[in-house]
């Protein structure tokens, strides 16, 4: 009875001594993954990673030490980066700014000129040269604006305010050139979702009638919107109209600018979102090109997309989606 | 590789799934809190009734021995020496009587000598504690308290001296004045007087005397089977007075050890199961949910670690529970059980109830095992799902069509649509209906074999009377030696009285009568040479002298029996006699008296009686038989035979009969009222206390007062394993009407009743019922029937005791109808019937 | 200029049911560049379903590979296969496949778990606020509508950063509007967080939300469009060379 119970208690000590061991170890490599993890993460995020254990012997330590290297090349090649961009920057404002004399005073001389007695065929070349001149001027201006948005220059700043009166500037802003064309603008508001609204999950401030409060950058927005409308009304023929509509569903708010002009070729549809993308028939008319790239970018830098729907012949239905958040 | 650390995950999702199937859960931790429950109560049982066993009989036997062998030579010595079976022996020899000491001289205390391998080891192990030592020197003496008192000598103690007288082995009688050199107390011959060998080699005593030495031998085994003992014994050549005797324990435990065994089997797989039926469902329910964490990125070793991680926790839950309530129960049960197994508590000293942490180990062992293997399968199943499978995306055409025969079904069970509904149900899974039917069937046996039994247990184990009398009424005073004490209490009076009782069937009186048996060579003469040899010290040679001269001094008895007890007679003896010969008083019977005679050797003779105390009376008697029934002698038992004669022969031949005895057959058995009567009838004689019976019906009520709470906890152990068994089914049949619960639904909306519905729960449960009692009657009534044979000493015929076997019939029938229908009902509750045909 | 982040070669799924072979893919070369966002359309029975599984590991083809961010995925056996779909690959399927006693957060961040990860809470909290579900975290996937457990998945999709997202008919179970919106969310997310999507739908005006479409028809790829030719039903008859062009490439203004 004795020996079996000695020896047996002994292999149960020495047993559970070994799987503490074990289970220490595995904690141990745990830890160690766990913290590598955690710094690699902070790396990839463009932080410091932590530098305790550095001059500890351990595994970690003898990791930590390279992260931070790893850390530092990441950083100076941002660095580096960003400088480019500067530099880039700098060297377009550069070139707008000296590009601007030259120009205004390209258009100084061609008001001279106009100013004069002219022949008809001169006047004519003329004009066409002060044409140009505009577009020159309006291409470098448009390619500042290019630059800024593709270095990222572009903030959006969101606020909460009135969805309704950022539209009503950029259809102010239309109103011209659309009494122009005899091309009729309505604005409707509309909000399907709230009159289904569910039993108590979501709770909404009640928009008061004929207002549309969302988060949005004003500006920006303002800018996207005028784009939509500006080739809304380019692209329809006199006596057309261009319908804005606002409609807020559970997610997005959807600004809807539908026009009754020719339409867009289904094939074209993706197209005409890039930049410089013009439609075939518009080519002596102003523009470059960029607008509906812009109204897209705009939108996505919100969280938000642009969708066009259209058929030849049909015009077009181009929907801003913001979302509600 | 290092695994990696996704454990944190795997718990929680464990942890989610133990919360919400409360109810599976719940189910698999009973089921395994009473495995477990089981298993520790048996294992506890086990081992503390062996030990107790083991303890009980050394303790009745006096030292740790197997055989004791009355007289032993050098030769046989040797002989056990050379023997490698036997482990040890030591030798007890008788060295003298003391017969007076100072104070009491009504002293019958015998001197034994016990060599040092019989004092040292094998009575070791029944003392409980020593003072002093053991005798050295030839006047010293190792006794107990009681054995002082015995020889009037209490008070004294260690180191005291006292003078008694002893005879020694020659018959003389000394003074010795004795010193104690010891005193010890425990169990076994108390009352005599250990003495050392130097007194032993002065007392004229040598052991190879069947009258002085005894040989204990310890055999190293368990077991001996009764060829291999006689093996034994044939090899020691004994002498004529030799004899070994085998101490009753081998291969009488055999029956309790394999039927804990057998227990414990039935249990680990009833647990098995339904641990496997449990997983299996479960994990088949949820092939939808493994298949789509498949998707998410699980492996199938995350799902199986996810399974396993929920069974350990509930295992051990579930061990640790049943465990704990083996512990308190054993505590408060287990007593009576060991007692009802046989073990008094009394003689053999306290029952003490063995906490093994061995027992711990091992229910936790068995118990894990049984986890490990019922859920093995459903595991491996789990890792294994094909995630575009469980998602339920199947290639429009896949793999086999199975075309729908057209099964021609005739009369009946075409008609019966919901018959056929309930068949085809079963018949889906084939394998999931088998196991449940053998889980409840497993149930069902054990509780069929425990009720037969327990039963039975009464009946079995029962000594009845000879002729299997109801009372046997005897008159003690004839047993006196002092002729003048002889009362002659039963007298014709009493037996008219008795015979006129309320209930009394028949009454058999045996009378006796004193009778001499004269020398003769033919007969008599061998008879008192055996006896002598057989049952003497002494030689025939040295008193046939006086037994020719005067064989009054010889006497013995005659027994007359009446004409219905014949066919009893004729019953105990392997030869059949002629009944009229007998009756008519031409034959006799006599009672062997373990004699080495055979019937050859005295039929046929003839045997001539005298009167006792008229010698000229003489009848002579031929033999026609030997019996062994010792009912048959009378209140004393001569050197000569007893004759057995019918009483109308004996009335003829003697004068002065006495009925010793009386056999009482009731008409009821067991009927208490009549007895009482007899009793009361006993209690009105005026020497009632001299009045003693043997009655059946008090031994049956002292057997079932041993059995104790036999049949509760027998019952008990039915129960649990049943109910597992019917945890079991409960839910497989939730389960499965879970599952089919769009049909069902869908039945009930093109126009199914409920009590359709109901008829076709009803139906599948009474054919679940209907397979595991069949199982029950085939299996399970041969498995009963070989346990009861193996039990059946005194061959009772086995019968199953019929109102529990048709209880236990009709409780699973009612069960198994019932149950369905209950959850059918629970889930209609649960929505309308266009939401549960839905499919949410 | 992007590399292609899952190309397969040659691709065929056959089955066999009792004399005849059902060809589900037969030899189909399909590839998806980086960032993408493509609906692949067809009826059903077109094996369109059968391409996004053998992409998504769930499915062997019977012949031809399939290579997932330069991996083949033939040469792995089931456990890299799931650990593949944990790290590289998010699915979105069209009855969302939510685990139901989990809440949305956990639902969430399943798979990141699932890998011993440590959550990035800035992430998830991107992620939330993107899909509108910070006030739902602690929901149960029933009390949710469809669309908002198409959300949730979506989430769930995106929230360990794989390579690709898997979308089999996203908007099934959802009505037009909501259907609409879901996928709106699935453009806005992809385009943050910088995902290739791969979608299958027979739905027309939801495949048109897509970058590419890829047509396919009894196992082949039969047209490769910026977006459907106008019918409603991009089944039947095509003109299979009507206005194709060629995927990515872009034009100069004029």
């Amino acid at each position: 009875m004795d020996w079996s119970v000695i020896t047996s208690v002994f292999a149960a000590a020495a047993a559970a001594a070994m799987a503490w061991k074990m289970r220490r170890l595995k904690k141990d490599i745990y830890e160690f993954a766990d913290s590598l993890e955690e710094n690699l993460d902070a790396v990839i995020q463009g932080k410091e990673p932590e530098n305790t254990g550095d001059t500890a012997d351990s595994l970690s330590g003898k990791l930590n030490e390279k992260l931070h290297r790893v850390n530092h090349i990441l950083e100076q090649k941002e660095q580096e980066a960003a400088m480019n961009r500067e530099t880039m920057k700098e060297l377009i404002s550069d070139i707008s700014h000296q590009t601007k004399t030259p120009i205004a005073n390209q258009k100084i001389y061609l008001e001279i000129l106009k100013s004069r007695d002219l022949s008809a065929d001169i006047r004519g070349f003329v004009d066409r040269l002060e044409h140009q001149t505009d577009k020159l001027e309006f291409l470098f201006d448009s390619m500042v604006k290019m630059s800024r948005l593709e270095t990222g220059v572009i903030q959006i700043q969101k606020e909460n305010s009135d969805l309704v009166e950022t539209i009503g500037r950029a259809v102010a802003a239309i109103v011209p050139s659309a009494e122009a064309k005899g091309i009729r603008l309505s604005v409707e508001v509309s909000h399907p979702w709230e009159m289904e609204k569910r039993k108590g999950t979501h709770s909404l401030p009640e928009q008061p009638a004929g207002r549309l409060f969302l988060c949005h950058d004003r500006k920006w927005t303002e800018e996207a919107v005028y784009n939509l409308l500006d080739n809304g009304v380019k692209y329809t023929q006199r006596g057309g109209s261009v319908t804005i509509r606002l409609i807020r569903r559970e997610i997005f708010t959807e600004i809807h600018v539908r026009d009754t002009g020719k339409g867009i070729a289904v094939e074209r549809q993706a197209q005409i979102f890039t930049r410089f993308y013009r439609e075939p028939e518009v080519h002596d008319r102003e523009g470059v090109g960029i607008g509906l790239y812009l109204t897209r970018k705009i939108a996505e830098l919100q969280s938000g997309y642009v969708e066009v729907k259209s058929e030849p012949g049909e015009g077009a239905d181009f929907c801003i989606y913001l979302p509600n958040g | 590789m290092l695994a990696n650390n996704n454990r944190g995950i795997i718990k929680r999702m464990a942890g989610n799934s133990l919360r919400k199937n409360r109810g599976r859960n719940l189910i698999l931790f009973l089921a395994i809190v009473l495995a477990s429950f089981m298993l520790f109560s048996i294992f506890t049982v086990g081992i503390t009734y062996f030990k107790m066993y083991r303890i009980q009989n050394i303790r009745m036997k006096g030292g740790d021995y197997d055989a004791v062998m009355y007289g032993i030579t050098e030769e046989q010595q040797k002989r056990c020496d050379a023997d490698d079976d036997i482990r040890r022996a030591g030798i007890l020899a008788v060295t003298g009587y003391i017969e007076s000491t100072e104070k009491d001289d009504t002293v019958e205390t015998s001197c034994v000598w016990a060599d040092s391998t019989c004092w040292d080891e094998i009575m070791a192990p029944a003392r409980e504690w020593v003072k002093g030592r053991y005798p050295e020197a030839e006047n010293e003496v190792m006794t107990t308290a009681e054995g002082l008192e015995k020889a009037g000598l209490s008070g004294l103690t260690v180191g005291d001296t006292f003078t008694a007288l002893y005879r020694d082995g020659n018959g003389n009688l000394l003074t010795r004045e004795f010193t104690i050199s010891g005193m010890w107390d425990g169990y076994g011959e108390k009352s005599a007087f250990y003495v050392s060998e130097a007194f032993y080699r002065t007392s004229e005593y040598d052991v190879s005397e069947v009258r002085c030495g005894r040989y204990y031998l310890d055999f190293g085994r368990w077991i001996m089977s009764p060829e291999e003992q006689n093996a034994f014994i044939e090899s020691m050549d004994l002498g004529k007075q030799q004899a070994v005797y085998f101490t009753g324990d081998m291969g009488y435990s055999l029956p309790i050890f394999c039927g804990l065994c057998a227990l414990i089997f039935v249990t680990c797989l009833c647990a098995y199961l339904l641990i496997y039926n449990i997983m299996y469902l479960s994990v088949s329910g949820n092939v939808r949910c493994y298949g789509l964490l498949q998707t998410v990125g699980m492996t199938g070793r995350q799902i199986r670690a996810l399974i396993f991680q929920q069974m350990l926790c509930l295992g051990g839950a579930g061990t640790a529970g049943g465990i704990l309530a083996g512990c308190t129960v054993s505590f408060l049960v287990i007593p009576s059980v060991i007692r009802s197994l046989g073990i008094r508590g009394s003689e053999g000293g306290e029952i003490e109830i063995t906490l093994n942490p061995v027992v711990v180990f091992l229910t936790l062992l068995l118990t894990a095992f049984t986890i490990y293997m019922g859920s093995r399968k459903p595991v491996r199943l789990a890792g294994e799902i094909s995630p575009k499978e469980a998602l339920g995306y199947q290639p429009s055409y896949s793999g086999e069509v199975l075309r729908r025969k057209r099964v021609r079904r005739r009369g009946f069970l075409r008609k019966n649509l919901l018959f056929r509904m309930a068949l085809d149900q079963l018949g889906k899974d084939r394998k999931k209906t088998a196991v449940i039917m053998v889980s409840l069937a497993a149930g069902l046996s054990v509780f069929l074999c425990l009720t037969t039994l327990i039963e039975s247990q009464g009946a079995r184990t029962i000594v009845s009377n000879h002729m299997d009398s109801d009372i046997t009424i005897t008159d003690d005073t004839l047993k006196k030696e002092d002729v003048k004490e002889h009362k002659r209490l039963i007298t014709e009076e009493f037996l008219s009285d008795l015979k006129a009782l309320n209930g009394i069937a028949s009454v058999y009186p045996l009378r006796y009568g004193q009778i001499t048996v004269p020398w003769e060579p033919e007969f008599a003469d061998l008879w008192m040479e055996e006896f002598y040899a057989k049952w003497m010290n002494i030689p025939y040679e040295d008193d046939v002298e006086e037994y020719k001269e005067n064989p009054e001094n010889f006497g013995s008895v005659m027994i007359g029996i009446s004409e219905d007890e014949f066919p009893y007679l004729q019953q105990t003896m392997t030869t059949e006699i002629d009944r009229k010969d007998f009756i008519s008083g031409k034959t006799c019977v006599l009672y062997r008296n373990s004699l080495d005679l055979s019937e050859g050797e005295v039929i046929g003779k003839n045997v001539t009686c005298g009167e006792y105390g008229n010698g000229e009376n003489m009848r002579t008697f031929r033999i026609a038989g030997l019996t062994d029934e010792g009912y048959y002698t009378g209140p004393i038992i001569g050197f000569p035979p007893t004759v057995i004669v019918s009483d109308a022969a004996m009335e003829e031949f003697l004068d002065d009969t006495a009925v010793s005895k009386a056999g009482v057959k009731y008409v009821k058995e067991y009927d208490e009222e009549t007895e009482n009567e007899v009793l009361e009838l006993i209690r009105k004689n005026r020497d009632s206390a001299d009045f003693s019976w043997e009655s059946k019906l008090e031994s049956k009520q002292e057997i079932e007062r041993a059995q104790g709470n036999m049949k509760e906890i027998g019952l008990s152990i039915a129960l649990i394993l049943a109910f597992i068994g019917i945890l079991n089914y409960i839910n497989t049949v939730t389960g499965s009407i879970q599952s089919c619960r769009k049909e069902l639904a869908i039945l009930e909306s093109t126009g199914m009743t409920d009590r359709q519905r109901n008829y076709l729960l009803i139906l599948e449960g009474i054919f679940y019922a209907a397979g595991s009692l069949l199982i029950t009657a085939t299996v399970g009534l041969a498995v009963t029937y070989g346990v009861y044979q193996s039990m059946n000493y005194m061959q009772v015929p086995f019968e199953v005791p019929v109102w529990p076997a048709v209880g236990m019939t009709a409780f699973i029938m009612a069960l198994c109808a019932g149950i369905p229908v209950i959850a059918g009902a629970m889930m209609i509750r649960k929505g309308s019937v266009v939401e549960r045909a839905k499919e949410i | 200029m992007n590399k292609l982040i899952v190309k397969t070669e040659g691709l065929k799924k056959y089955y066999r049911l009792g004399k005849n072979t059902v060809k589900a893919l037969d030899g189909v070369d399909f590839s998806v560049k980086e960032k993408e966002f493509v609906a692949i359309i067809g009826r059903s029975g077109s094996g369109k379903s059968t391409l996004l599984h053998m992409i998504g590991g769930l499915d062997s083809p019977t012949e031809g590979e399939v290579y997932v961010d330069g991996k083949k995925l033939s040469s792995m056996n089931r456990e890299q296969l799931a650990v593949f779909r944990r790290r590289k690959a998010g699915f979105i399927f069209q009855n969302y496949n939510l685990i139901p006693d989990m809440n949305v957060y956990d639902n969430i961040v399943l798979p990141v778990e699932l890998d011993g990860k440590r959550i990035d809470q800035k992430f998830v909290k991107e992620i939330l606020e993107l899909l509108q579900l910070e006030e739902k975290l602690d929901a149960l996937p029933g009390m949710l509508s469809g669309g908002q457990q198409q959300r949730v998945a979506i989430a769930r999709a995106v929230a360990a950063k794989p390579s690709i997202i898997l979308a089999d008919e996203p908007t099934g179970n959802l009505d037009t509007v909501s259907g609409h919106e879901v996928m709106g969310l699935l453009k806005v997310a992809a385009k943050r967080f910088q995902q290739t999507v791969i979608l299958i739908t027979h739905d027309n005006d939801i495949a048109q939300m897509a970058d590419r479409i890829v047509h396919i028809e009894d196992g082949k790829i039969v047209g490769t469009y910026n977006e459907c030719p106008g019918q409603k039903d991009c089944g039947g008859n095509l003109g299979h060379n009507a206005g194709r062009e060629k995927a990515g490439e872009q034009h100069a203004g004029e």
